[in-house]
């Protein structure tokens, strides 16, 4: 395999070598003379008594296309004016109101609306430019002093309708069947471009759940041309990676990666690297491993907080002045080496800490440190989770998506709850440390009590209530956040055997696969395929001073396979059960590769244990799926 | 030109139709097209996409959903449960 990219300069953190200096301020609104207000009451009480139509500019501070509008658009004299004198203009920036992109978002960024007074949605578009946009308004305004109170008719009957579907009776479940996940691969299969690698035409993005899918059902299932696409799309892939400070941009425009948007996230850096830490685990690919070195050297040089050890948000595509003003587009920076990248400054850092983002950086972490031997990354993971909890969660609030001032913003996300979840049990799996797994049963908790619902099953994108403006009226089960909620409460069920978790976790199944949206194929058939498969239990048993014992720990903890749960059980410490097994101890180290009802016979060897999952694998293969 | 009374094309996709023209429109039109997401697909039969867009290109709206055999009801409910409602009084009865 050969990778298609040349480092032309390898610096690193970790290796002690030079840190580049950063800005971490952005603010929205650069370059624009718009006075735009902020969601909430006070401009939404500005609209109803000036009676206004609302402008509002779902925007995101490393969207080069949101740059340029702030440069004509929102530059415009006219744009300005009529602003101004008939709408009340708001600004949202993505990242900080995930519940308002997920209720406003169109297309993409940023997402133009016009909204009547109270919030319901006239007209969307993109990037709009300043005739267009004068146009626009222009007739929005006339459409609006003409026909208002049609209009106004016509939201209330929007209100009538979600008031009926809340009073609709309970739906009927849908049985989970496990051929939804070889459906699910047929799928994949059928939008995978074998000639780029990655799934569908063009744009190329990141489809980290296909590829998890790809690797790990493929493993499982001994499907060579899945697992094949899986290690393609990563090999291809890496035409997205900086060349200079390492880190992947955001999506390429073409099929075969090239023409990146270059601005990077930090949770397509968390993504990328848990995928090409599994590749390296489950080939033994040094290029993998160097992959996910270079991720993680562009996170710790840019990306994380000096201060805090926190992991700011995003780094913009464009070198900009302080006015927004762009001084050097993407395209031409990235293609610089490290010293004229220096001379023409350097793209500015978004410095906010959001949860959902900073507990998947966490995730990948813990789950690299054991795979690439870095101990570092563990101790770092552990520090961010450890501060998240203390500072973000309240068990009656819910977790807050930042923290302005020492104060939380914005409780009860779903999507940071299932986040953080999923770190807070990597770190059990990892540490053993049973109160990482007392942290996740109780957000587990909050998180039912203020999201999930009763009627249903599943669970709500945020918590209702009175004072929710506008579409945030709505409730709204999200697909995607409920397909991983079932997966976190799934795995509470293995790390606690209590069966109210593996309950949950079926209702909120059910209830996705009962809605007649569309789901992200590769996520649900994970899913599906988790909760039919048994996940694979190794057991070492040995004294807690046994060399040989650690050996074989460390084996354990190094092979590849999705799900695995590694135990290590001390012969003085009483009976060694898991599961309906109970393990016998001959007076030396061993390791047992078991499912919760069944064993094969021990191996001794560290070098053995490989051999001896595929054995297992081979009869789960035949009494599965 | 007109944004808001233009009459809007009201159409049924399958899922490889929506993609492609998505593109097409993105590269026609120089329009800014986010992320589209990871691969969508449906366990019941057919996938459904409602494109609403301008003579110049903008996409204004767009339901999707999945189908059944006997599936109209649950696409109606599904514009209903999607509930982003696109107002213009004369376009309106092209939309339901």
């Amino acid at each position: 395999m050969k990778f298609q990219v040349i480092f032309s300069c390898i610096f690193s953190l970790l290796l002690g070598l030079e840190q580049p200096a950063f800005s971490h301020q952005v603010e929205l609104g650069h370059g624009s003379d718009v006075q735009w207000l902020d969601w909430g009451s006070t401009a939404f009480a500005r609209a109803k008594a000036e009676d206004k139509l609302i402008l509002l500019d779902l925007t995101a501070v490393w969207c080069h296309a949101c740059h340029l509008m702030d440069q004509t658009t929102y530059a415009d004299q006219q744009v300005l004016t009529l602003l101004q004198e008939n709408f009340i203009a708001i600004r949202v920036d993505t990242d900080q109101r995930p519940d308002l992109e997920a209720r406003y978002r169109t297309g993409g960024w940023p997402t133009t609306s016009l909204l009547l007074p109270t919030g319901e949605i006239l007209f969307q578009a993109n990037s709009l430019e300043p005739e267009v946009m004068v146009k626009l308004l222009q007739e929005a305004k006339v459409l609006y002093d003409s026909e208002k109170e049609d209009l106004q008719q016509q939201a209330d009957q929007l209100w009538d309708r979600v008031k009926v579907h809340g009073q609709k009776n309970e739906s009927p479940r849908a049985p989970l069947r496990s051929s939804m996940a070889s459906h699910s691969v047929d799928m994949m299969k059928r939008e995978y471009d074998s000639v780029n690698g990655g799934f569908r035409n063009h744009p190329k993005f990141f489809e980290p759940e296909a590829i998890q899918m790809a690797l790990g059902y493929g493993f499982f299932e001994n499907d060579e041309e899945l697992i094949n696409m899986g290690l393609m799309t990563l090999e291809r892939q890496v035409a997205l990676l900086d060349p200079v400070w390492g880190g992947f941009y955001r999506y390429a425009e073409k099929a075969d990666w090239s023409q990146p948007h270059f601005e990077k996230m930090l949770t397509i850096q968390a993504q990328n690297l848990h995928n090409y830490v599994s590749a390296y685990q489950y080939t033994g690919n040094a290029e993998y491993k160097y992959i996910s070195k270079r991720i993680i050297d562009f996170v710790e040089k840019v990306l994380a907080d000096p201060q805090t050890g926190q992991f700011f948000e995003s780094q913009d595509a464009d070198v900009r002045d302080q006015d927004g003003q762009t001084l050097v587009a993407g395209a031409k920076y990235f293609s610089l080496n490290m010293i004229d990248r220096k001379a023409r400054g350097r793209p500015l850092v978004d410095g906010r800490i959001y949860t959902g983002s900073n507990a998947d950086m966490t995730w990948a972490y813990l789950y690299a440190a054991q795979a690439l031997e870095m101990p570092i990354l563990k101790k770092r993971a552990i520090q961010v989770l450890t501060r998240m909890v203390a500072e973000r969660f309240d068990p009656e609030k819910g977790l807050s998506h930042e923290e302005v001032n020492s104060s939380g913003k914005l409780h009860g996300i779903l999507s940071d709850h299932i986040r953080l979840g999923m770190a807070l049990l990597e770190a059990f799996r990892v540490t053993g440390d049973i109160q990482f797994l007392q942290n996740g049963e109780a957000l587990a908790q909050s998180t039912q009590l203020l999201l999930e619902d009763d009627k249903d099953g599943g669970f709500f994108d945020r918590p209702d209530s009175p004072e929710n403006l506008g579409l945030l009226k709505i409730p709204t089960k999200p697909a995607r956040e409920n397909i991983q909620a079932a997966r976190l409460y799934l795995e509470l069920f293995h790390l606690t055997n209590q069966d109210e978790y593996r309950l949950t976790a079926e209702r909120t199944l059910q209830s996705v696969v009962n809605t007649p949206q569309p789901l992200p194929i590769a996520l649900i058939g994970m899913a599906v395929d988790e909760w039919f498969r048994p996940p694979v239990h190794i057991a070492v048993i040995g004294m807690s001073d046994d060399e040989e014992s650690n050996v074989l720990l460390a084996e354990a903890h190094q092979l590849y396979c999705p799900g695995k749960m590694v135990k290590k059980f001390n012969p003085n410490n009483g009976t060694m059960k898991w599961g309906e097994i109970v393990f016998p101890y001959d007076g030396k180290p061993a390791a047992f590769l078991c499912t919760d009802k069944m064993c094969l016979a021990p191996v001794y060897q560290a070098e053995e244990l490989k051999g001896r999952l595929d054995e297992l694998l081979k009869a789960l293969r035949e009494t599965v799926l | 030109m007109s944004i808001l009374r233009i009459p809007i094309f009201f159409c049924i996709y399958t899922f490889n139709d929506h993609i492609s023209l998505i593109h097409r429109l993105v590269e026609l039109k120089g329009l800014r097209h986010g992320p589209n997401g990871p691969i969508y697909g449906c366990f019941l039969d057919t996938f459904f996409l409602f494109l609403i867009y301008t003579e110049v290109g903008a996409v204004i709206r767009s339901y999707q959903g999945c189908l059944s055999e006997s599936g109209r009801d649950k696409e109606s409910s599904l514009i209903s449960l999607t509930s982003k409602l696109f107002i213009n009084p004369r376009q309106r009865n092209e939309i339901s």
